[in-house]
């Protein structure tokens, strides 16, 4: 990571469902991360915001454009973001 | 309000009709036909309910289901595939999901049933909501074991 990229952040917008989304009191956030911030950095920068929702998060997916994907996978300015906690359908 | 949205191809706002399956066009080719029906049920835990309310992140449950229905066709030879899911509120007896599944053989019609099922209870983003008798929210403790904190 070069010095002068880790002087430009990036916007992400976050949706929240289901419990998350009561706790945080939002469907939908705008975070400003630094560029080559992680789905892991994301998740922290939650936390900090909202220590409470530290256990749900812990159990909760990520998914970038309808895609679960890993938490170490980098995110770029205009992804979706969503972060899901455990499903119950069906 | 649906003007303007494009129309779901799995999920449905609408009460699921458990003649749908029935409906579905013969195939000379089928030899088993398997249907699947998720009812609510009654209770929550130990609490009695009047109804679950279902919510979803729809473009991602779609593209899920449609994914998964596509994997069930490329590892079963089926000829009809059906799957419905409830959002909104669903009355206790009510259908949340219905799974039709027609194939030449009785094997492959119940695996691929029981595939998509699984599936769709795993990864699928749909949430339930248990709503009590009295209207209010039910708190119930996480099927899958997780803390809510």
């Amino acid at each position: 990571m070069s010095a002068a990229k880790t002087t430009t952040s990036i916007t992400i917008k976050v949706l929240l469902f289901a419990q998350l989304r009561d706790r945080f009191g939002a469907d939908e956030l705008a975070v400003a991360l630094p560029q080559e911030a992680t789905g892991a950095d994301l998740l922290s920068w939650l936390c900090g915001c909202n220590p409470n929702v530290a256990g749900l998060l812990g159990v909760s997916r990520l998914a970038v454009n309808c895609e679960y994907v890993p938490a170490d996978r980098e995110l770029h300015e205009g992804d979706e973001v969503v972060i899901l906690p455990p499903v119950s359908g069906g | 309000m649906t003007e303007g949205r494009p129309l779901m191809e799995y999920l449905t706002h609408d009460p699921i009709d458990r003649f749908t399956w029935y409906r579905q066009a013969a195939d000379a080719r089928d030899g088993a036909s398997v249907e699947f029906l998720g009812l609510v049920r009654g209770t929550e835990g130990d609490q009695p309910i009047a109804a679950l309310s279902y919510e979803t992140y729809e473009p991602m449950a779609e593209r899920m289901i449609g994914k998964f229905v596509e994997e069930a066709e490329a590892r079963w030879d089926l000829h009809q595939v059906l799957v419905q899911h409830r959002v909104g509120t669903v009355a206790v007896g009510e259908i949340a999901v219905l799974i039709g599944i027609a194939a030449s053989h009785r094997e492959q019609a119940f695996e691929a049933c029981r595939f998509l099922i699984d599936a769709i209870k795993r990864d699928v983003p749909i949430w339930k909501t248990a709503i009590g008798i009295n209207g209010a929210i039910v708190e119930v403790a996480c099927a899958h074991g997780h803390q809510a904190q």
